[in-house]
């Protein structure tokens, strides 16, 4: 009943607000927040793309499943190592992190 | 359902996913922002029962909202030095970003004209067979077996390397003095 | 279709008939059936509360060696009316540098996650709002949304303490969440679905019988994941002084209350229905009224089983609470579900009676197993006084 298009089109405008959230926030946890847009995108994508098929191959929901998984493990990692950067340093801000520039 | 009153609230969850995730990437208050995604993710979540997998909506609540946006509101909170928060973005910086993103934006919508089956339709009922399928698929080794102990190698390497890397060693040395 | 054999729908099929009669669109009256159908659904759970609140009140006092409520109505029935109208009518005080938005939203969500429980739960045999064939994990994270907002409410009280009062509130709810949603999975695993109402059709044995060890589990579990003693760390007022709704007063903590014994009174409805076998009984199929009284039955007798265990233990410290779930209950779930799993694939089409029997067996010599490895942990001996002492001085 609902174009296939428009949950193409939701997708990639969502891609693209999490894309301008990671070039545009200064802090690591805002770009932490801009990323889980384009994760959440990409699983619409990959849902959408299956479910216009035959869905007899379950690769589609498979892959989806598995983005849930590494998404959840990625965002635990990440806010570790930020929790463990504020601990050392006493800020997120990605700009003031830049011991290895010259 | 009759289709006009079905493509109405489809398209206002639609603006509800696209205008709560706008207001996330500009909220200052980092607070905001995480709170405003959940509002996002649970649209989302909405837009997965459109689609007819309603399995997914529930994982997507489960993992998104329960586990991520509760990870994350934790950390803003752990890492901040007062209740506010002040974030200050340079004019010069958005125009760049917002330019890169449009961007980004055409290039992916003019790819999609492309795909065959771009103009086809899908149907909103519930495909409730899917769910034991997709259950064979993860953990037959036929199939996607190998793949989901590998996730949950994954998740159990981050769960130790979360656990390391956050435990506070000064305070723990502190307290055995 | 009678009134003795499906009354929901029977009282359905007469109000679109009615509704027809008015000439409405036909989508239109299924609409306000349905809105009308939630609204009174909510309303009466809601007013059961005040029966719950007052049956508390009244055990725990004869458990105590005290009367409870007793001036109001007869038996004290009608105390719960007086309270609240003082809560009603008590002002909203909202301290100074609070997130107005998510201060006000917080106590209405944490009570709409308990109430959309209620959507998929089988009261009787034809009569359910939805039948979800996700049931049991909607209810999970229906309940991960209530602790989101449990979070949120103590971050915008502006408030040291309410902020410590909602980290220790969402750690244990979410350590407790673990081992709970490993005990509702023994049903599932049982049914081959997650769907409440298949699970509820497939209890020819009740799951009680099949799993004691996981129902055990599953009622301590959700003794924490309310919050009750001897769990109610977060809410002791010597302790925390009321953790995460220290600040809200009026309405919006009654909230809170309301949405605390509504959480409490849910989780028994679950309990009765993985476990206890929901509506089953002789005669439910044909007569759903008598499901729905079994139902209330074991409802009440789960529900009394939380009361009396509040009215007795003592409190449990933060760390004891987390070394619990963590060290004891977490990994006897696991161990117990992986076993249970191994079990059916062996004993395949024996008898009914061996495969209970074998279930059985195996769940006790677990929890054999279990008490005999805590037994070996003892607490530290307390430093004796001697006694000569005492008397000396």
């Amino acid at each position: 009943m609902i174009p296939f298009a428009w949950y193409l089109l939701i997708a990639a405008a969502l891609f693209c607000i999490g894309l301008f959230g990671v070039l545009t926030r200064r802090s690591a946890i805002g770009i932490l927040l801009g990323l889980e847009f384009m994760l959440n995108a990409v699983n619409i994508n990959f849902l959408a793309f299956w479910r216009a098929g035959t869905m007899q191959a379950m690769s589609g929901a498979v892959f989806s499943v598995i983005i849930f998984a590494v998404a959840a493990a990625e965002v635990a990692v990440g806010l570790a190592i930020i929790i463990s950067v504020y601990r050392s340093r006493r800020t997120v801000v990605v700009a003031e992190i830049s011991d290895l520039k010259e | 359902m009759p289709l006009n009153l079905l493509y109405a609230v489809f398209i206002f969850n639609a603006i509800v996913i696209l205008g709560s995730a706008i207001c996330s990437v500009t909220a200052r208050n980092l607070i905001h922002a995480a709170l405003w995604m959940v509002l996002s993710f649970f649209s989302i979540a909405i837009l997965f029962v459109f689609m007819g997998i309603g399995f997914f909506a529930v994982i997507q609540i489960t993992i998104y909202i329960g586990a991520i946006a509760v990870l994350i509101l934790f950390a803003i909170m752990l890492t901040r030095r007062s209740m506010q928060e002040q974030e200050d973005k340079r004019l010069k910086n958005v125009w760049v970003a917002l330019l890169a993103v449009g961007g980004v934006l055409t290039v992916l919508v003019m790819t999609l004209r492309q795909i065959p089956i771009f103009g086809e339709s899908i149907s909103t009922t519930q495909v409730d067979e899917m769910v034991p399928a997709l259950g064979k698929a993860l953990t037959e080794p036929a199939q996607y077996g190998l793949l989901f102990e590998l996730a949950s190698v994954l998740l159990l390497a981050a769960l130790i390397g979360a656990i390391y890397l956050a435990f506070d060693r000064k305070k723990a040395e502190g307290e055995e003095k | 279709m009678t009134f003795w054999t499906d009354p929901i729908n029977w009282v359905l099929q007469i109000l679109e008939n009615l509704l027809a009669s008015w000439g409405l669109n036909h989508v239109l009256s299924i609409f306000i059936i349905n809105f009308l159908t939630v609204v009174i659904y909510c309303t009466m759970i809601l007013v059961f509360v005040f029966f719950l609140i007052w049956l508390e009140r009244k055990l725990i006092a004869r458990m105590q060696d005290r009367l409870g409520p007793n001036r109001v109505g007869p038996w004290g029935i009608l105390q719960s009316i007086p309270d609240a109208i003082k809560i009603f009518t008590k002002e909203y005080i909202t301290p100074v540098g609070v997130d107005k938005v998510i201060y006000n939203l917080a106590p209405i969500i944490v009570v709409a996650s308990v109430l959309v429980v209620w959507a998929i739960i089988p009261v009787a045999p034809r009569w359910f709002a939805a039948d979800l064939n996700v049931g049991v994990l909607y209810i999970i994270a229906v309940g991960e949304l209530g602790i989101l907002m449990v979070m949120m409410a103590g971050w915008s009280s502006n408030n040291k303490f309410a902020l410590l009062g909602a980290f220790r509130t969402s750690a244990q709810l979410v350590s407790y969440e673990i081992p709970m949603a490993l005990a509702m999975l023994v049903p599932v695993f049982m049914a081959r679905s997650m769907s409440l109402n298949t699970i509820i059709t497939n209890q020819s044995v009740w799951n009680i019988v099949l799993a004691p060890v996981a129902f055990i589990i599953y009622f301590l579990c959700s003794l924490a994941e309310v919050g009750r003693a001897p769990f109610d760390l977060l809410e002791a007022e010597s302790e925390i002084v009321a953790g995460y709704h220290i600040e809200y007063s009026g309405l919006k903590f009654g909230m809170f209350f309301v949405g605390d014994f509504l959480h409490a009174f849910t989780i028994s409805v679950l309990g009765a229905v993985l476990f206890l076998g929901g509506w089953r009984g002789p005669g439910a199929e044909q007569y759903p009224l008598l499901g729905f009284v079994y139902m209330t039955v074991k409802i009440i007798l789960v529900y009394m089983l939380m009361m009396v265990v509040r009215g007795t233990l003592p409190r449990l410290r933060i760390d004891q609470m987390m070394d619990f779930t963590w060290k004891v209950m977490t990994p006897l779930m696991m161990g117990l579900l992986v076993g249970m799993i191994i079990i059916d694939s062996l004993i395949v089409g024996l008898s009914p009676w061996l495969r209970t029997g074998a279930f059985l067996a195996f769940n006790v010599i677990g929890a054999v197993i279990t008490l005999w490895a805590l037994g070996k942990h003892t607490m530290p001996k307390p430093q004796e006084f001697p006694l000569e002492d005492l008397n000396a001085s």
